[in-house]
């Protein structure tokens, strides 16, 4: 049988064997599908809104029900309860009830009365780093208010102009300006991110299952040659690129995530990222011997992966090792390179490293994949052509 | 060994044998799920993320702006890599995610300042990498808030204001913001302790599915439940166990590493959290029970694992809160143990709540433990013996 033959008889007995098999159907195609839905789901709103928090007024004063007031009517919050006492507070925090709590001390008014120095305390549950976080700003920036209210009163006292009085309040201002995900959406902070690993994930799982089954039959449909495995790897490389399709042609709009910025660059890649990953899953599915097992290792891997790449968490902050080591799976060049040209727009020069990366690991994947998928060629069927399963 | 006598004792010590034979079963049991661990804690060791690289756009050239420049360096959290010309290099920066924001330091700036003039600085920050982004928000604010105060404490003072009073002047009210129970915002306090719990959820219901699935996989129902001596009480009771002693361990070293050597004590209840934790790995165990009750096939049952574990750490609430989901998304929350228990761990972990806090979330765990436990039991008992059901892949 010629190479090319033998090329075409590997791709189309693996697609057969993919579209034979409901439980790598399930895997490679269902699956996906699932998660684009279910995945996205809990940030659909995208940001937190209106904070539960409470209130403990100690001081009971004009100033104080000001202060309560201001924290009522800010968007962001949504006061549940104001009461004196303490512990009243410290039971709502533990029942979960709020995330965070403004006390204003006794003696607060007549403090800022006397133009004495006063200060308020914010306190917030740092276990929800984003509810801990809303809950802070919030309050600080009612507590700003009323406290720059009471500064421009004191300042114009003695200042000729309202300009200047703003000017001698705060010298230097910083002016944030949020670039790329401009909404400041949770879901497409953290979602693109996620397409990637389930699009690796679902396909290392999906190959690792059907070779795990050809090893437990003792007989593999594709031939245990150079020109087969080329025309497995093609046709695994098939799977990814429609299930990157889906996800960064269909997914990314429906949820209306921030997109679209290299087009050109997003086909190259997608191309690249799914082929190294079919090399990667052709070459852990060699160490299979199981259909299921490497559903176990795949699973509890997303989680610690998703964390390595650089996304979820600043990669400045891991240990040096980890910090090359990351570049070894697939899905950290991936994450990286299709958040570059999908959400930041970024040309292919631009996710060279990660273009190349990915170069690096289907070149690395392919040979050893390929010396060990030939080796391992059952003695008794010389015969390239393989037996049918 | 045949002369053991039957029930539930004879299927765990088939289970033990079996384990033992098979390197990756056994591994799957101990060792994988403990380096999973390792790897999580390794990940967030440093806790905070330092030296975020940014770059700044000096179109001051002052002395005042070098110097700024400096302070946005020596801030803890982040290092300024580089000094691009224009705007349009240092947005290829953030392109190429070499830096995560841009300070644009405006010309005039030192002019306007030391004229008595307000000055704005402008912060891009790259929103799409969110984690990056919180840290430097808060440098580059307390850098400029800082240096603002100086100057205005400096001008009150020369217009005869006493120190002290010109301070008061300043900021009449100051609100000292505080965050409870993870004082500097430590992630390997926030999230490494939260992440280890979402994965061992996973291992354990994979540990149980695998257990029970093997053997429809198999076709070998008939001698597990000859050797429980015909009874399904003994065969899943023996089937429990090795998970339940694994889960329980990796729990225990989860909380002893934690608590006793990372020095995270647990500030509330101690025995609250160790029951949440037992009633974390029941729970797991049922839901498992159940998995594999419905489908009676290993590949299925580790399919529906997947689905029900793999993404329960976003569900949870931890990260993204459960008040701002969806009412599906927090429907399907309130389903998955993980959720639960992870309320209680930052009660009685971190927050320092006393026991009677965590009540309701312990008798929704056992609730899961034994209401999915007998349903699993229930199907496997039903039809688990029928042969058209073996042989399932």
């Amino acid at each position: 049988m010629s190479a090319a033959r033998q090329l075409w008889q590997g791709f189309a007995a693996t697609w057969r064997a993919i579209a034979g098999d409901a439980g790598v159907l399930m895997l490679l195609f269902i699956a996906g599908i699932l998660y684009s839905f279910f995945y996205p789901l809990p940030y659909s709103r995208e940001s937190v809104q209106q904070v539960a928090v409470a209130v403990v007024d100690q001081d009971q004063s004009a100033l104080s029900r000001q202060i309560t007031r201001f924290a009522a009517a800010h968007p962001a919050l949504k006061l549940t309860q104001v009461t004196p006492d303490l512990p009243a507070a410290q039971d709502l925090l533990w029942r979960g009830e709020i995330a965070g709590v403004l006390i204003l001390p006794a003696g607060l008014q007549s403090q800022v009365l006397a133009g004495r120095a006063a200060a308020v305390e914010v306190a917030a549950n740092g276990a929800y780093l984003v509810l801990n976080k809303a809950a802070l700003n919030g309050f600080a920036e009612v507590v700003g208010t009323v406290s720059a209210g009471i500064e421009l009163k004191r300042l114009s006292a003695a200042s000729p102009s309202a300009a200047q009085v703003a000017a001698q309040r705060q010298p230097l201002n910083v002016n944030a300006v949020p670039l790329f995900n401009v909404r400041e959406g949770y879901g497409a902070y953290v979602v693109p991110g996620v397409a990637v690993l389930i699009v690796q994930q679902t396909l290392l799982m999906g190959i690792a299952m059907l070779m795990g089954t050809w090893v437990e039959r003792r007989a593999a449909p594709v031939a245990h040659t150079l020109a087969g495995y080329g025309g497995m790897l093609a046709a695994f490389a098939s799977v990814g690129l429609l299930n990157s399709a889906y996800y960064f042609g269909f997914v990314l709009w429906w949820q209306d995530y921030p997109r679209g910025g290299n087009p050109a660059g997003l086909a190259l890649l997608a191309v690249l990222y799914a082929f190294a990953v079919a090399a990667f899953g052709i070459l852990i599915g060699t160490l299979f011997r199981t259909r299921e097992r490497s559903m176990h290792l795949l699973i509890a891997s997303a989680l610690p992966m998703l964390f390595l790449s650089g996304l979820a968490w600043p990669d400045q902050a891991l240990p040096a090792l980890l910090r090359t080591a990351r570049w070894l799976v697939p899905s950290t060049a991936g994450i990286q390179g299709f958040i570059g040209v999908n959400q930041l727009g970024a040309s292919l020069a631009e996710v060279a490293p990660e273009a190349g990366t990915l170069l690096a690991l289907l070149v690395a994947s392919v040979l050893i994949g390929a010396w060990r998928w030939c080796r391992a060629a059952p003695p008794a069927s010389p015969d390239s052509s393989g037996e049918p399963a | 060994m045949t002369t053991h006598r039957l029930g539930t004792g004879a299927v765990i010590g088939r289970e033990w044998r079996r384990a033992r034979g098979d390197f990756w079963d056994l591994a799957m049991l101990s060792w994988i799920p403990l380096l999973a661990y390792a790897l999580t804690w390794w990940v967030f060791s440093a806790g905070i993320a330092r030296d975020v690289p940014i770059a700044v756009i000096d179109q001051d050239q002052s002395s005042f702006s070098r110097q700024l420049t400096r302070w946005f360096d020596a801030a803890p959290g982040m290092a300024v890599v580089a000094q691009p010309a224009g705007e349009a290099e240092a947005m290829a920066l953030l392109r190429e995610r070499r830096a995560y924001g841009i300070v644009l330091l405006p010309a005039g700036l030192e002019h306007d300042l030391l004229g008595g003039q307000s000055a704005t600085v402008q912060w891009f920050y790259n929103a799409q990498f969110s984690a990056h982004a919180g840290g430097l928000a808060r440098d580059v604010r307390t850098v400029a808030s800082t240096l603002s105060a100086g100057i205005e404490m400096v001008v009150r003072e020369k217009r005869g204001a006493a120190p002290q009073q010109a301070l008061a002047q300043f900021e009449p009210i100051r609100a000292q913001l505080v965050t409870l129970f993870n004082g500097n915002v430590n992630y390997e306090y926030f999230l490494a302790l939260a992440l280890i719990p979402s994965l061992l959820q996973i291992f354990v219901v994979l540990a149980i599915v695998s257990a029970v699935g093997r053997e429809f996989r198999d076709g070998t129902v008939p001698h597990w439940l000859a050797a429980a001596g015909g009874r399904w009480s003994a065969a899943v009771a023996g089937k429990l166990a090795l998970p339940a002693v694994s889960g329980m361990l990796q729990a225990l070293l989860f909380l002893g590493f934690f608590a006793a050597v990372r020095g995270w004590a647990v500030a509330g209840s101690l025995g609250g959290m160790l029951a949440a934790l037992a009633l974390l790995v029941a729970a797991c165990l049922g839901v498992g029970l159940l998995l594999i009750g419905v489908t009676l096939s290993l590949r299925n049952a580790l399919s529906g694992a997947a689905f029900v574990t793999a993404p329960a750490f976003a569900f949870s609430g931890q990260a993204y809160p459960l008040a701002s989901m969806p009412p599906l998304a927090w429907g399907w929350a309130q389903a998955l143990p993980l959720t639960h228990y992870l309320q209680l761990q930052s009660r009685y972990w971190q927050a320092g709540a006393p026991l009677r806090y965590g009540a309701t979330e312990l008798l929704v765990l056992a609730g899961f433990a034994l209401v999915c436990g007998a349903l699993g039991y229930a199907l496997l008992r039903w039809r688990g013996a029928d042969a058209r059901n073996w042989g399932k892949r």
